[in-house]
């Protein structure tokens, strides 16, 4: 039993790590190769967690060798056009100009039902209406409709728009102060406390959320407890 | 740069290891085989004191390599092994030739599966 726990906890952090190390990327699964990595990672760390017999070293070494090969093609990938096209692929346009690419799409045995599905899904539900749809590497389909199609832009009505999009620092975390991004928004930890309290609230500590945005609008939200 | 190295470094370190691992193996069950070879002719000879003298040699040997191995190979195989040097001992000290040469070349024949299981081999790898 006891060895059943402990193999579990290091592996689960040797995979933790592992796939930390390789990156957004491989969370996000974007492309197959990845995608084939964390199918196999997991199996891989099952079997020395359930097989006491086997040595933890049988598991660890697999897993290992996996992420340096897929962290040595990445690096591959990024240093190398040609390397990135034959282990990645390239992405087809499958709609160009509005025009049905049907050698394009039977290559990448993508069928008319499969490709309409996707651009329903994305809201789509005129061919005529789409410019361009690109089949990605990562199996997703990335539609550009016509710009009488989209939506208008303020720009296109020639109307001035006040910038009002600004991203906020939060600046308490579930009753936290975050120093480094009190730093960073060029404020002291006086001046915090004073807000808050002018808020209602005796300290951070009260605090659920607190966040500043570029114009200086504050967010202040209390814990339900102090509500 | 960094992404490219630091992987090949882990690569070349896990092969290194495991090819250092295979040659250290090889060494200690050839020189254990060796000793089994010792043994099996002084219990033809009838000589078993000198025979159980040199079989616990090994079997020493054996356990104090014992943790190290557990970490390498498969526990079924050490625990296999571990099983034919026990009943190896028992036929030996009741004298029963025999019995006692085929468990040692059973136990032979197991130490050098376990060895050719940790080599890098291509039926090993197919």
């Amino acid at each position: 039993m006891i060895t059943a726990f402990a193999r579990t906890i290091l592996l689960y952090f040797v995979l933790m790590i592992g796939l930390r190390l390789l990156g957004k990327r491989q969370i996000g699964e974007l492309e197959p190769t990845e995608l084939v990595l964390t199918m196999l990672i997991s199996d891989l760390a099952a079997v020395p967690m359930q097989d006491f017999g086997i040595p933890l070293l049988n598991g660890l070494i697999p897993i290992v060798t996996l992420l340096s090969l897929s962290m040595l093609l990445s690096a591959c990938c990024l240093h190398s056009i040609r390397i990135r096209r034959l282990i990645c692929g390239s992405p087809t346009t499958v709609i160009k100009e509005g025009v049905l690419q049907q050698a394009a799409m039977r290559s990448n045995r993508l069928t008319l039902d499969e490709l309409i599905e996707e651009l329903r899904g994305q809201g789509v539900t005129d061919l005529e209406t789409v410019k361009y749809a690109i089949l990605e590497t990562s199996g997703k389909l990335s539609v550009l409709l016509y710009a009488d199609e989209q939506p208008a832009t303020p720009k296109q009505l020639s109307r001035d728009v006040k910038d009002d999009v600004f991203l906020p620092t939060i600046l308490i975390n579930d009753g936290r102060i975050l120093r480094k991004n009190l730093r960073y928004a060029g404020l002291q930890k006086d001046w915090l406390e004073r807000k808050v309290q002018e808020r209602g609230f005796r300290s951070a500590h009260e605090v659920f959320l607190f966040s500043i945005d570029g114009r200086g609008n504050i967010l202040c939200v209390g814990k339900e407890a102090y509500q | 740069m960094k992404y490219f190295l630091i992987p090949c470094a882990v690569l070349a370190l896990i092969l290194t290891a495991s090819l250092w691992n295979a040659a250290y193996i090889e060494q200690d069950v050839l020189r254990w085989c060796a000793g089994m070879d010792t043994v099996d002719r002084y219990a033809q000879d009838g000589d078993w004191d000198s025979a159980l003298s040199v079989f616990e040699q090994s079997y020493d040997e054996w356990s104090r390599r014992q943790p190290y191995l557990h970490i390498v190979v498969e526990h079924r195989e050490m625990d296999e092994a571990e099983a034919l040097f026990t009943s190896a001992r028992r036929f030996a000290q009741e004298g029963e030739t025999a019995e006692f040469r085929a468990e040692l070349a059973r136990l032979r024949s197991h130490l050098l599966f376990l060895c050719e299981m940790e080599q890098f081999a291509i039926e090993n790898v197919l």
